[in-house]
C-alpha cells in the first residue's frame, strides 16, 4: 500500500449535510473545498495503486446522493521538502539544484511563492528530474489520469445528450477499437 | 486567531500558519457533525473545510498549508 495524491472535482456547492454524509461515506482522507458551484476533494488515499485509489474515491463520493464527479486532477503541488522526498535527495540537494548552484541549471519556475514555502508542479519538476537523471519521464501517471478523465467526460456527456443511446454505441465503438 | 483551538496539533499549527498569512479561521457553530470550521483567504481562493477527526491529522493538516500556499493573494505578513 503507498499513499496516493489527487483531487477530484464534484458538481454541486458543498454543504454540511453533504461533508458530514462525505465524511461518513469514508471520504475523511480528503481535505474538502468549495467555490460557487464546485467542490473540490483533495484525497491522501492508501492504496495499492493510483488507479484503485482514484476508482475507490469516486465510489466513495458518489454513494452520496447527487455528488457527481467531474473531474480528477494529479496531486501537483509540491514543496521542496516534498520533491526530496520523492527523488531520495537530501533537502539541501534539492535546494542547490533549484537554484541551479548544481547540476544544469533551468529548474522549473515554482506556480507559487506568495509565502515564504513555493510549491513547484510535480510533473515538470518528475519531467526535470527524468532528462537530469538520463531516463524517461513517467508516464503512467498521466496515463491513468488521463483515461479515467476521458471517461469521466463521456460519462457527463452521455447524461446531458439528448441521443443518448446513438452517443452511447459510439462511445462503446472507440472505446473497443 | 480564531479564538478556539482546534484539538489536534498538527491541524491547529496549520490553522495558526493560515492566519498568519491572512487567512480567515472560523469554528463551526454546529450545522455539521464533522467539520470543526473553516478558512477563508483574503482572495477568492476556494473556502476551505476544516475536519475535527481526519483519517490522518497530519495529511489533513499539510492539505491545509498546501491551500495556503498555493493562494496568490497578496499578503500583508508573509512570517
Amino acid at each position: 500500500m503507498a499513499e496516493h495524491h489527487f483531487t477530484l472535482t464534484i458538481r454541486g456547492p458543498l454543504t454540511d449535510a453533504r461533508l458530514d454524509a462525505l465524511f461518513e461515506a469514508g471520504c475523511d482522507d480528503a481535505t474538502f473545498s468549495t467555490k460557487g458551484e464546485l467542490t473540490f476533494a483533495e484525497f491522501d488515499r492508501d492504496e495499492t495503486g493510483l488507479l484503485e485509489a482514484v476508482v475507490s474515491a469516486i465510489g466513495a463520493v458518489e454513494s452520496v446522493i447527487g455528488a457527481e464527479v467531474l473531474h480528477v486532477d494529479p496531486d501537483e503541488l509540491v514543496w521542496a521538502s516534498e520533491i526530496a522526498e520523492r527523488t531520495g535527495r537530501s533537502r539541501q540537494s534539492v535546494d542547490l539544484l533549484v537554484r541551479g548552484h548544481r547540476g544544469p541549471g533551468d529548474f522549473p519556475a515554482p506556480v507559487s511563492h506568495a509565502t515564504r514555502n513555493p510549491l513547484w508542479r510535480w510533473s515538470e519538476v518528475e519531467a526535470w528530474f527524468a532528462a537530469y537523471e538520463g531516463r524517461p519521464a513517467d508516464a503512467e501517471r498521466s496515463a491513468v489520469l488521463g483515461a479515467l478523465n476521458g471517461a469521466l467526460e463521456a460519462r457527463h456527456g452521455l447524461r446531458s445528450s439528448k441521443q443518448t443511446a446513438t452517443l452511447r454505441r459510439a462511445v462503446r465503438q472507440l472505446l473497443a477499437s | 486567531m480564531a479564538s478556539e483551538r482546534h484539538p489536534n496539533k498538527s491541524i491547529q499549527a496549520a490553522l495558526a500558519y493560515a492566519a498568519r498569512q491572512g487567512w480567515t479561521v472560523t469554528k463551526s457553530t454546529g450545522g455539521s457533525a464533522h467539520a470543526w470550521g473553516v478558512m477563508r483567504c483574503p482572495g477568492d481562493c476556494p473556502q476551505v473545510s476544516v475536519f475535527s477527526t481526519p483519517r490522518v491529522p497530519e495529511n489533513h493538516a499539510r492539505a491545509l498549508r498546501r491551500a495556503v500556499d498555493r493562494c496568490l493573494h497578496p499578503k500583508e505578513d508573509d512570517g
